[in-house]
Protein backbone atom coordinates (compact mmCIF):
# COMPACT_ATOMS: atom_id res chain seq x y z
CA UNK A 1 0.00 0.00 0.00
CA UNK A 2 1.71 3.36 -1.02
CA UNK A 3 0.37 6.21 1.57
CA UNK A 4 2.98 9.38 1.49
CA UNK A 5 3.34 10.95 5.00
CA UNK A 6 1.45 13.90 3.89
CA UNK A 7 -1.42 11.75 2.98
CA UNK A 8 -1.39 10.30 6.59
CA UNK A 9 -0.83 13.36 8.18
CA UNK A 10 -3.61 14.99 6.05
CA UNK A 11 -5.80 12.15 7.31
CA UNK A 12 -4.83 12.19 10.68
CA UNK A 13 -5.12 15.87 10.86
CA UNK A 14 -8.31 15.57 9.13
CA UNK A 15 -9.73 12.96 11.66
CA UNK A 16 -9.16 15.01 14.43
CA UNK A 17 -11.18 17.85 12.87
CA UNK A 18 -13.88 15.54 12.58
CA UNK A 19 -13.84 13.63 8.88
CA UNK A 20 -14.48 10.45 9.67
CA UNK A 21 -12.73 9.58 5.82
CA UNK A 22 -9.64 9.00 8.10
CA UNK A 23 -11.23 6.44 10.24
CA UNK A 24 -11.86 4.79 6.91
CA UNK A 25 -8.77 4.51 5.65
CA UNK A 26 -6.84 3.14 8.55
CA UNK A 27 -9.29 0.43 9.43
CA UNK A 28 -8.45 -1.94 7.40
CA UNK A 29 -4.49 -1.65 8.80
CA UNK A 30 -5.67 -1.53 11.91
CA UNK A 31 -8.50 -5.07 11.13
CA UNK A 32 -5.21 -6.54 9.61
CA UNK A 33 -2.93 -6.53 12.31
CA UNK A 34 -5.92 -7.41 14.56
CA UNK A 35 -6.13 -10.64 12.69
CA UNK A 36 -2.42 -10.99 12.47
CA UNK A 37 -2.54 -11.30 15.83
CA UNK A 38 -5.49 -13.42 16.23
CA UNK A 39 -3.80 -15.55 13.96
CA UNK A 40 -1.01 -15.82 16.88
CA UNK A 41 -3.29 -16.54 19.65
CA UNK A 42 -5.08 -19.47 17.72
CA UNK A 43 -1.41 -21.04 17.45
CA UNK A 44 -1.18 -20.69 13.47
CA UNK A 45 1.46 -18.43 13.67
CA UNK A 46 5.02 -20.26 13.29
CA UNK A 47 7.53 -19.56 16.38
CA UNK A 48 9.53 -16.44 15.01
CA UNK A 49 6.66 -14.00 14.90
CA UNK A 50 7.59 -13.33 18.52
CA UNK A 51 4.31 -11.91 19.86
CA UNK A 52 5.46 -8.19 21.81
CA UNK A 53 3.71 -5.63 23.37
CA UNK A 54 5.14 -3.41 20.79
CA UNK A 55 4.14 0.13 19.70
CA UNK A 56 0.87 -0.59 17.65
CA UNK A 57 1.29 2.30 16.02
CA UNK A 58 4.95 1.70 14.88
CA UNK A 59 3.38 -1.23 13.61
CA UNK A 60 0.43 -0.35 11.69
CA UNK A 61 0.88 3.45 10.60
CA UNK A 62 4.38 3.79 10.46
CA UNK A 63 4.94 0.90 8.37
CA UNK A 64 2.92 2.88 5.75
CA UNK A 65 4.54 6.39 6.29
CA UNK A 66 8.44 6.90 5.31
CA UNK A 67 8.80 7.50 9.07
CA UNK A 68 12.26 8.12 9.12
CA UNK A 69 12.01 10.89 6.79
CA UNK A 70 9.84 12.65 8.16
CA UNK A 71 10.55 15.37 10.48
CA UNK A 72 7.35 15.14 12.80
CA UNK A 73 6.30 19.04 13.91
CA UNK A 74 4.55 17.73 16.50
CA UNK A 75 5.39 13.91 17.32
CA UNK A 76 3.37 13.88 20.45
CA UNK A 77 0.10 15.16 18.77
CA UNK A 78 0.95 11.97 16.11
CA UNK A 79 1.05 9.91 18.51
CA UNK A 80 -1.98 10.95 20.55
CA UNK A 81 -4.28 10.96 17.53
CA UNK A 82 -3.10 7.72 16.63
CA UNK A 83 -3.80 5.99 19.55
CA UNK A 84 -7.47 8.04 19.50
CA UNK A 85 -8.33 6.54 16.31
CA UNK A 86 -6.99 3.33 17.47
CA UNK A 87 -9.20 3.33 20.36
CA UNK A 88 -12.31 4.53 18.21
CA UNK A 89 -11.93 1.40 15.61
CA UNK A 90 -10.87 -1.42 18.49
CA UNK A 91 -14.28 0.08 20.76
CA UNK A 92 -16.27 -0.18 17.31
CA UNK A 93 -14.85 -3.50 16.28
CA UNK A 94 -15.76 -5.02 19.41
CA UNK A 95 -18.99 -3.47 19.56
CA UNK A 96 -20.22 -4.50 16.20
CA UNK A 97 -18.67 -8.51 17.01
CA UNK A 98 -20.70 -8.35 20.07
CA UNK A 99 -23.58 -7.22 17.86
CA UNK A 100 -23.04 -10.10 14.96
CA UNK A 101 -23.04 -12.51 17.95
CA UNK A 102 -26.09 -11.57 19.08
CA UNK A 103 -27.93 -11.22 15.64
CA UNK A 104 -26.29 -13.19 13.84
CA UNK A 105 -27.34 -17.19 13.71
CA UNK A 106 -24.03 -19.22 13.54
CA UNK A 107 -25.31 -22.64 14.09
CA UNK A 108 -22.47 -24.61 14.95
CA UNK A 109 -23.53 -28.03 17.29
CA UNK A 110 -22.16 -27.35 20.38
CA UNK A 111 -19.84 -29.70 21.82
CA UNK A 112 -18.52 -28.29 24.84
CA UNK A 113 -18.76 -24.75 26.58
CA UNK A 114 -20.45 -22.27 24.43
CA UNK A 115 -18.03 -19.79 24.19
CA UNK A 116 -19.58 -16.86 26.66
CA UNK A 117 -15.81 -15.73 27.69
CA UNK A 118 -15.44 -13.86 24.12
CA UNK A 119 -18.68 -11.42 23.88
CA UNK A 120 -17.88 -10.79 27.41
CA UNK A 121 -14.10 -9.85 26.48
CA UNK A 122 -15.66 -7.72 23.91
CA UNK A 123 -18.14 -6.10 26.32
CA UNK A 124 -15.14 -5.45 28.47
CA UNK A 125 -13.54 -3.52 25.92
CA UNK A 126 -16.47 -1.20 25.56
CA UNK A 127 -16.83 -0.92 29.49
CA UNK A 128 -13.06 0.41 29.36
CA UNK A 129 -13.91 2.90 26.93
CA UNK A 130 -16.84 3.88 28.96
CA UNK A 131 -14.76 4.38 32.22
CA UNK A 132 -12.12 6.18 30.27
CA UNK A 133 -14.43 8.53 28.91
CA UNK A 134 -15.88 9.23 33.11
CA UNK A 135 -11.65 9.36 33.67
CA UNK A 136 -11.49 11.65 31.32
CA UNK A 137 -13.98 14.29 32.85
CA UNK A 138 -11.85 14.20 35.76
CA UNK A 139 -8.10 13.52 34.55
CA UNK A 140 -7.18 14.36 31.53
CA UNK A 141 -3.94 13.68 31.66
CA UNK A 142 -4.41 10.19 33.14
CA UNK A 143 -7.20 9.68 30.18
CA UNK A 144 -3.38 10.49 27.80
CA UNK A 145 -1.60 8.06 29.38
CA UNK A 146 -4.35 4.98 29.07
CA UNK A 147 -4.42 6.27 25.20
CA UNK A 148 -1.29 5.81 24.58
CA UNK A 149 -0.34 2.83 26.39
CA UNK A 150 -3.28 0.93 26.22
CA UNK A 151 -4.90 1.43 23.05
CA UNK A 152 -1.90 2.87 21.19
CA UNK A 153 -0.03 0.27 22.54
CA UNK A 154 3.17 2.49 23.29
CA UNK A 155 6.17 1.40 25.79
CA UNK A 156 6.33 3.28 29.05
CA UNK A 157 9.79 5.19 27.42
CA UNK A 158 7.87 6.02 24.21
CA UNK A 159 4.54 7.11 25.90
CA UNK A 160 7.32 9.40 28.54
CA UNK A 161 8.68 10.71 25.34
CA UNK A 162 5.54 11.88 23.78
CA UNK A 163 4.13 13.07 26.52
CA UNK A 164 7.23 15.13 27.70
CA UNK A 165 7.30 13.24 31.04
CA UNK A 166 10.00 11.19 32.84
CA UNK A 167 9.42 7.23 32.54
CA UNK A 168 8.82 7.13 36.69
CA UNK A 169 5.89 9.79 36.09
CA UNK A 170 4.19 7.30 33.44
CA UNK A 171 4.67 4.60 35.54
CA UNK A 172 2.97 6.08 38.24
CA UNK A 173 0.03 7.66 35.87
CA UNK A 174 -0.20 4.46 33.93
CA UNK A 175 -0.48 2.66 37.91
CA UNK A 176 -2.75 4.98 39.23
CA UNK A 177 -5.06 4.78 36.11
CA UNK A 178 -4.82 1.06 35.60
CA UNK A 179 -5.89 0.45 39.03
CA UNK A 180 -9.22 3.11 38.75
CA UNK A 181 -10.59 2.04 35.83
CA UNK A 182 -10.20 -1.80 36.83
CA UNK A 183 -11.78 -0.98 40.34
CA UNK A 184 -14.71 1.22 37.55
CA UNK A 185 -15.09 -2.18 35.62
CA UNK A 186 -15.66 -4.19 39.05
CA UNK A 187 -17.98 -1.62 39.67
CA UNK A 188 -19.80 -2.13 36.56
CA UNK A 189 -19.93 -5.62 36.44
CA UNK A 190 -20.41 -6.22 40.15
CA UNK A 191 -24.25 -4.75 39.49
CA UNK B 1 -13.86 15.00 42.70
CA UNK B 2 -11.21 17.44 41.70
CA UNK B 3 -8.64 16.95 39.57
CA UNK B 4 -6.27 18.12 42.46
CA UNK B 5 -7.90 15.52 45.12
CA UNK B 6 -6.92 13.00 42.54
CA UNK B 7 -3.76 14.04 42.07
CA UNK B 8 -3.13 13.68 45.60
CA UNK B 9 -4.38 10.22 45.67
CA UNK B 10 -2.52 9.15 43.01
CA UNK B 11 0.28 10.32 44.66
CA UNK B 12 -0.49 8.29 48.20
CA UNK B 13 -1.67 5.27 45.95
CA UNK B 14 2.20 5.20 44.00
CA UNK B 15 3.96 5.58 47.40
CA UNK B 16 1.93 2.44 49.03
CA UNK B 17 2.21 0.70 45.93
CA UNK B 18 6.46 0.61 46.27
CA UNK B 19 5.84 -0.46 49.78
CA UNK B 20 5.65 -4.74 50.37
CA UNK B 21 1.95 -5.17 51.07
CA UNK B 22 2.34 -5.80 55.13
CA UNK B 23 3.73 -2.36 55.50
CA UNK B 24 1.08 -0.42 53.88
CA UNK B 25 -1.72 -0.51 56.67
CA UNK B 26 0.98 1.92 59.19
CA UNK B 27 1.70 3.85 56.08
CA UNK B 28 -2.11 4.73 55.43
CA UNK B 29 -3.01 4.87 58.89
CA UNK B 30 -0.04 7.73 58.85
CA UNK B 31 -0.40 9.18 55.74
CA UNK B 32 -4.60 9.22 55.81
CA UNK B 33 -4.73 9.61 59.49
CA UNK B 34 -8.35 11.21 59.80
CA UNK B 35 -9.51 10.80 56.71
CA UNK B 36 -11.19 7.19 56.29
CA UNK B 37 -12.65 8.91 53.06
CA UNK B 38 -9.63 8.66 51.60
CA UNK B 39 -8.05 5.58 53.08
CA UNK B 40 -11.19 4.06 51.83
CA UNK B 41 -10.45 5.01 48.08
CA UNK B 42 -6.25 3.76 48.48
CA UNK B 43 -7.29 0.63 49.68
CA UNK B 44 -10.06 0.13 47.01
CA UNK B 45 -7.25 0.87 44.53
CA UNK B 46 -5.10 -1.30 46.21
CA UNK B 47 -7.29 -4.14 45.76
CA UNK B 48 -7.51 -3.82 42.35
CA UNK B 49 -4.03 -3.92 41.49
CA UNK B 50 -3.30 -7.60 43.42
CA UNK B 51 -5.66 -8.80 40.90
CA UNK B 52 -3.01 -11.75 38.93
CA UNK B 53 -4.38 -10.69 35.39
CA UNK B 54 -6.90 -8.21 33.93
CA UNK B 55 -7.47 -7.05 30.60
CA UNK B 56 -5.72 -4.15 31.02
CA UNK B 57 -2.24 -6.24 30.93
CA UNK B 58 -1.70 -6.23 27.30
CA UNK B 59 -2.18 -3.25 24.34
CA UNK B 60 -6.47 -3.49 23.79
CA UNK B 61 -5.62 -4.91 20.03
CA UNK B 62 -3.96 -8.12 21.78
CA UNK B 63 -7.10 -7.98 23.86
CA UNK B 64 -9.40 -7.76 20.96
CA UNK B 65 -7.00 -10.65 19.31
CA UNK B 66 -7.29 -12.87 22.03
CA UNK B 67 -10.92 -12.22 21.81
CA UNK B 68 -11.47 -13.65 18.08
CA UNK B 69 -9.00 -16.03 19.05
CA UNK B 70 -11.30 -17.82 21.39
CA UNK B 71 -13.93 -17.25 19.82
CA UNK B 72 -12.63 -19.40 16.89
CA UNK B 73 -13.66 -18.49 13.66
CA UNK B 74 -13.67 -21.76 12.09
CA UNK B 75 -11.10 -20.53 9.91
CA UNK B 76 -8.96 -23.82 9.43
CA UNK B 77 -11.95 -25.32 7.51
CA UNK B 78 -10.16 -26.95 4.35
CA UNK B 79 -6.37 -27.34 6.15
CA UNK B 80 -4.50 -30.35 6.19
CA UNK B 81 -3.04 -31.12 9.77
CA UNK B 82 -1.03 -34.22 9.04
CA UNK B 83 -3.28 -36.55 7.77
CA UNK B 84 -6.49 -35.19 8.75
CA UNK B 85 -7.96 -32.73 6.15
CA UNK B 86 -10.66 -30.54 7.94
CA UNK B 87 -13.70 -30.53 6.43
CA UNK B 88 -16.16 -28.44 9.24
CA UNK B 89 -16.49 -26.57 12.46
CA UNK B 90 -18.52 -28.48 14.61
CA UNK B 91 -18.16 -27.57 17.69
CA UNK B 92 -16.39 -24.26 19.18
CA UNK B 93 -15.78 -23.53 22.97
CA UNK B 94 -13.19 -21.90 25.69
CA UNK B 95 -10.66 -25.39 25.06
CA UNK B 96 -10.68 -24.83 21.20
CA UNK B 97 -12.78 -25.90 18.27
CA UNK B 98 -14.02 -29.41 16.71
CA UNK B 99 -13.77 -30.22 13.39
CA UNK B 100 -15.06 -33.00 11.56
CA UNK B 101 -12.07 -34.20 10.04
CA UNK B 102 -11.28 -36.69 7.07
CA UNK B 103 -8.36 -39.21 8.12
CA UNK B 104 -7.01 -39.70 4.64
CA UNK B 105 -4.75 -42.49 5.68
CA UNK B 106 -7.41 -44.76 6.70
CA UNK B 107 -10.43 -43.17 4.52
CA UNK B 108 -12.53 -42.05 8.12
CA UNK B 109 -14.26 -39.40 9.63
CA UNK B 110 -12.59 -38.20 12.84
CA UNK B 111 -13.46 -35.22 15.09
CA UNK B 112 -10.13 -33.21 15.22
CA UNK B 113 -9.73 -31.03 18.21
CA UNK B 114 -7.71 -28.09 17.77
CA UNK B 115 -5.63 -27.31 21.29
CA UNK B 116 -6.36 -23.12 22.08
CA UNK B 117 -2.26 -21.31 21.72
CA UNK B 118 -1.79 -20.48 25.13
CA UNK B 119 -1.04 -24.43 26.06
CA UNK B 120 0.70 -25.08 22.97
CA UNK B 121 2.94 -22.29 24.59
CA UNK B 122 3.58 -23.90 27.80
CA UNK B 123 6.29 -26.65 26.99
CA UNK B 124 6.00 -28.34 30.30
CA UNK B 125 1.74 -28.34 30.20
CA UNK B 126 2.10 -29.75 26.80
CA UNK B 127 4.24 -32.46 27.86
CA UNK B 128 2.36 -33.06 30.91
CA UNK B 129 -0.82 -33.55 28.42
CA UNK B 130 0.86 -35.55 26.01
CA UNK B 131 1.93 -38.10 28.81
CA UNK B 132 -1.59 -38.16 29.68
CA UNK B 133 -2.88 -38.36 26.28
CA UNK B 134 -0.98 -41.64 26.14
CA UNK B 135 -2.71 -43.08 29.27
CA UNK B 136 -6.28 -41.98 27.44
CA UNK B 137 -5.51 -43.23 24.47
CA UNK B 138 -5.04 -46.54 25.65
CA UNK B 139 -8.56 -46.83 27.13
CA UNK B 140 -10.55 -49.13 25.25
CA UNK B 141 -14.21 -49.01 25.82
CA UNK B 142 -17.46 -49.61 23.94
CA UNK B 143 -18.95 -46.12 26.53
CA UNK B 144 -15.84 -43.58 25.90
CA UNK B 145 -14.98 -42.00 23.30
CA UNK B 146 -11.53 -43.20 21.92
CA UNK B 147 -8.89 -40.53 21.37
CA UNK B 148 -6.63 -41.79 18.05
CA UNK B 149 -4.04 -39.63 18.13
CA UNK B 150 -2.27 -36.52 18.82
CA UNK B 151 -0.34 -34.21 16.94
CA UNK B 152 1.23 -31.06 15.98
CA UNK B 153 1.46 -29.35 12.45
CA UNK B 154 1.98 -26.18 10.84
CA UNK B 155 2.25 -24.75 14.93
CA UNK B 156 -0.71 -26.52 15.75
CA UNK B 157 -1.16 -28.99 18.52
CA UNK B 158 -4.81 -31.03 17.95
CA UNK B 159 -6.11 -33.96 18.80
CA UNK B 160 -7.99 -36.74 17.07
CA UNK B 161 -11.06 -38.44 17.91
CA UNK B 162 -13.45 -41.21 17.33
CA UNK B 163 -16.07 -39.42 15.61
CA UNK B 164 -20.01 -39.16 16.95
CA UNK B 165 -23.03 -38.43 15.84
CA UNK B 166 -25.41 -38.31 18.40
CA UNK B 167 -26.69 -35.48 20.68
CA UNK B 168 -24.93 -34.36 23.79
CA UNK B 169 -26.89 -35.06 27.21
CA UNK B 170 -27.02 -31.53 27.95
CA UNK B 171 -28.92 -30.98 24.97
CA UNK B 172 -31.15 -33.61 25.59
CA UNK B 173 -31.88 -32.28 28.90
CA UNK B 174 -31.73 -28.50 28.69
CA UNK B 175 -33.40 -28.27 31.86
CA UNK B 176 -35.82 -30.51 31.88
CA UNK B 177 -35.95 -34.36 33.36
CA UNK B 178 -35.92 -38.15 31.99
CA UNK B 179 -38.15 -40.13 32.34
CA UNK B 180 -36.75 -42.97 35.42
CA UNK B 181 -36.38 -45.71 32.75
CA UNK B 182 -34.44 -43.60 30.34
CA UNK B 183 -31.84 -41.57 33.02
CA UNK B 184 -31.54 -45.20 34.61
CA UNK B 185 -30.46 -46.50 31.15
CA UNK B 186 -27.86 -43.69 30.80
CA UNK B 187 -26.90 -43.59 34.29
CA UNK B 188 -25.81 -47.34 34.17
CA UNK B 189 -23.53 -46.70 30.50
CA UNK B 190 -22.00 -43.57 32.26
CA UNK B 191 -21.04 -45.47 35.47
CA UNK B 192 -19.76 -48.19 33.20
CA UNK B 193 -17.28 -45.91 31.48
CA UNK B 194 -16.21 -44.80 34.67
CA UNK B 195 -15.72 -48.31 36.61
CA UNK B 196 -13.83 -49.24 33.45
CA UNK B 197 -11.52 -46.19 33.46
CA UNK B 198 -10.99 -46.33 37.24
CA UNK B 199 -9.89 -49.69 36.50
CA UNK B 200 -7.29 -47.77 34.25
CA UNK B 201 -6.13 -45.38 36.82
CA UNK B 202 -7.65 -42.51 34.82
CA UNK B 203 -10.01 -40.41 36.01
CA UNK B 204 -12.28 -37.86 34.23
CA UNK B 205 -11.99 -34.89 36.60
CA UNK B 206 -14.83 -32.62 34.23
CA UNK B 207 -17.88 -35.03 34.15
CA UNK B 208 -20.78 -33.12 32.96
CA UNK B 209 -23.82 -33.35 30.80
CA UNK B 210 -21.61 -31.52 28.12
CA UNK B 211 -19.25 -33.92 27.88
CA UNK B 212 -21.87 -37.19 27.12
CA UNK B 213 -22.53 -37.85 24.07
CA UNK B 214 -26.04 -39.84 23.39
CA UNK B 215 -25.47 -42.26 20.17
CA UNK B 216 -27.15 -44.39 18.23
CA UNK B 217 -25.89 -47.47 20.73
CA UNK B 218 -26.22 -45.52 23.82
CA UNK B 219 -24.16 -43.25 26.18
CA UNK B 220 -19.94 -42.27 25.25
CA UNK B 221 -17.92 -40.21 27.43
CA UNK B 222 -15.89 -37.40 25.80
CA UNK B 223 -12.91 -35.75 27.06
CA UNK B 224 -11.64 -37.68 29.30
CA UNK B 225 -8.89 -36.26 31.29
CA UNK B 226 -8.30 -33.39 29.70
CA UNK B 227 -10.22 -30.66 31.77
CA UNK B 228 -7.13 -29.25 33.06
CA UNK B 229 -6.47 -28.26 29.26
CA UNK B 230 -9.41 -25.54 29.58
CA UNK B 231 -8.31 -21.80 29.45
CA UNK B 232 -7.27 -21.07 32.74
CA UNK B 233 -9.99 -19.17 35.30
CA UNK B 234 -12.53 -19.60 32.45
CA UNK B 235 -15.74 -21.48 32.40
CA UNK B 236 -14.59 -23.14 36.02
CA UNK B 237 -12.30 -23.02 38.86
CA UNK B 238 -8.75 -23.29 38.53
CA UNK B 239 -6.56 -24.97 41.61
CA UNK B 240 -2.96 -24.38 42.06
CA UNK B 241 -2.21 -27.04 40.21
CA UNK B 242 -4.32 -25.62 37.24
CA UNK B 243 -6.20 -28.95 37.27
CA UNK B 244 -10.06 -27.49 36.39
CA UNK B 245 -13.54 -28.52 35.90
CA UNK B 246 -16.94 -27.06 35.67
CA UNK B 247 -19.32 -25.96 38.87
CA UNK B 248 -21.98 -27.40 39.69
CA UNK B 249 -20.46 -30.98 39.10
CA UNK B 250 -17.14 -30.09 40.77
CA UNK B 251 -16.28 -31.98 44.17
CA UNK B 252 -15.96 -29.71 47.10
CA UNK B 253 -11.95 -31.25 46.95
CA UNK B 254 -11.91 -29.80 43.56
CA UNK B 255 -12.90 -26.99 44.00
CA UNK B 256 -10.70 -26.36 47.23
CA UNK B 257 -8.04 -27.38 45.39
CA UNK B 258 -7.28 -30.62 47.33
CA UNK B 259 -6.10 -34.07 46.32
CA UNK B 260 -8.63 -35.50 43.69
CA UNK B 261 -9.11 -39.12 42.60
CA UNK B 262 -11.52 -41.25 41.24
CA UNK B 263 -14.06 -40.61 44.37
CA UNK B 264 -13.76 -36.83 42.18
CA UNK B 265 -15.80 -38.36 39.30
CA UNK B 266 -18.29 -39.91 41.66
CA UNK B 267 -19.81 -36.93 43.22
CA UNK B 268 -19.83 -35.26 39.34
CA UNK B 269 -21.54 -38.69 38.70
CA UNK B 270 -24.28 -37.62 41.68
CA UNK B 271 -24.47 -34.79 40.18
CA UNK B 272 -25.20 -35.87 36.74
CA UNK B 273 -27.60 -38.32 37.30
CA UNK B 274 -29.47 -35.86 39.89
CA UNK B 275 -29.58 -33.89 37.04
CA UNK B 276 -31.42 -36.41 34.52
CA UNK B 277 -33.80 -37.40 37.37
CA UNK B 278 -35.08 -34.59 38.78
CA UNK B 279 -33.63 -31.92 35.46
CA UNK B 280 -31.16 -29.49 37.80
CA UNK B 281 -28.19 -30.75 38.96
CA UNK B 282 -27.12 -30.06 43.04
CA UNK B 283 -24.87 -27.48 43.46
CA UNK B 284 -21.88 -28.60 45.58
CA UNK B 285 -22.15 -28.18 49.47
CA UNK B 286 -25.70 -27.83 49.43
CA UNK B 287 -27.35 -30.99 50.73
CA UNK B 288 -30.25 -32.50 47.56
CA UNK B 289 -33.13 -30.50 48.28
CA UNK B 290 -36.43 -31.13 49.64
CA UNK B 291 -37.85 -29.84 46.80
CA UNK B 292 -35.95 -32.43 44.68
CA UNK B 293 -38.33 -35.04 44.43
CA UNK B 294 -36.95 -38.57 43.56
CA UNK B 295 -37.37 -42.42 43.90
CA UNK B 296 -36.58 -43.40 46.70
CA UNK B 297 -34.10 -46.39 45.82
CA UNK B 298 -32.31 -42.95 43.44
CA UNK B 299 -32.35 -41.12 46.29
CA UNK B 300 -29.73 -43.41 48.23
CA UNK B 301 -27.43 -44.14 45.06
CA UNK B 302 -27.15 -39.79 44.53
CA UNK B 303 -26.97 -38.82 47.95
CA UNK B 304 -23.89 -41.89 48.61
CA UNK B 305 -22.35 -39.93 45.41
CA UNK B 306 -22.94 -36.23 47.02
CA UNK B 307 -21.56 -36.47 50.40
CA UNK B 308 -18.53 -33.45 51.11
CA UNK B 309 -15.85 -36.18 52.18
CA UNK B 310 -14.66 -38.36 49.27
CA UNK B 311 -14.60 -41.31 52.49
CA UNK B 312 -18.01 -40.66 53.15
CA UNK B 313 -19.09 -41.08 49.31
CA UNK B 314 -19.27 -44.93 47.42
CA UNK B 315 -15.65 -45.45 47.07
CA UNK B 316 -15.74 -46.90 43.53
CA UNK B 317 -17.98 -46.79 40.46
CA UNK B 318 -18.56 -50.98 41.02
CA UNK B 319 -20.82 -50.51 43.66
CA UNK B 320 -22.30 -47.66 42.13
CA UNK B 321 -23.13 -49.88 39.24
CA UNK B 322 -24.43 -52.55 41.12
CA UNK B 323 -27.13 -50.74 42.98
CA UNK B 324 -28.25 -49.22 39.65
CA UNK B 325 -28.42 -52.62 37.98
CA UNK B 326 -30.60 -53.61 41.00
CA UNK B 327 -32.75 -50.88 40.44
CA UNK B 328 -33.21 -51.94 37.46
CA UNK B 329 -33.82 -55.47 37.69
CA UNK B 330 -36.61 -53.94 39.86
CA UNK B 331 -38.02 -51.80 37.36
Amino acid sequence: MKTSSEDITQLLRAWNAGDESALEKVTPLVYRELYRLAGHYMGREREGHTLQATALVNEAYLRLIEWKNVKWQNRGHFFGVCAQLMRRILVDYARSRRYAKRGGGIASVSLEDAAPAAEDRFGVLMEIDLALQRLSVIDARLTQVVELRYFGGLSVEETAEVLKVSPITVIRQWNFARAWLLRELAGTTKQ
Amino acid sequence: MTPESLEQIEIIYNDALALPPHERPAFLDRVCGNDPNLRAEIESLLVCEQQASTCLDKPAIHFVAESLASEGAGVLVGKMLGRYQLLSLVGRGGMGDVYCAVDTHLNRLVAVKILPAYLAEDPARLRRFTEEARVIAALNHPRICVLHDVGHDDGIHYLVFEYLIGELLSDHLSGRSLPVPEALKYAIEIAEALEYAHEQGVVHHDLKPRNIMLTRTGAKLLDFGIAELRYPGEAGVTDSQTRSGTLPYMAPEQIEGQQTDLRTDIFAFGVVTCEMITGRPVFPGLAVQAHMVMPPAFDVVIRGCLARDPPERWQSMSDVLLILRRIAAGI
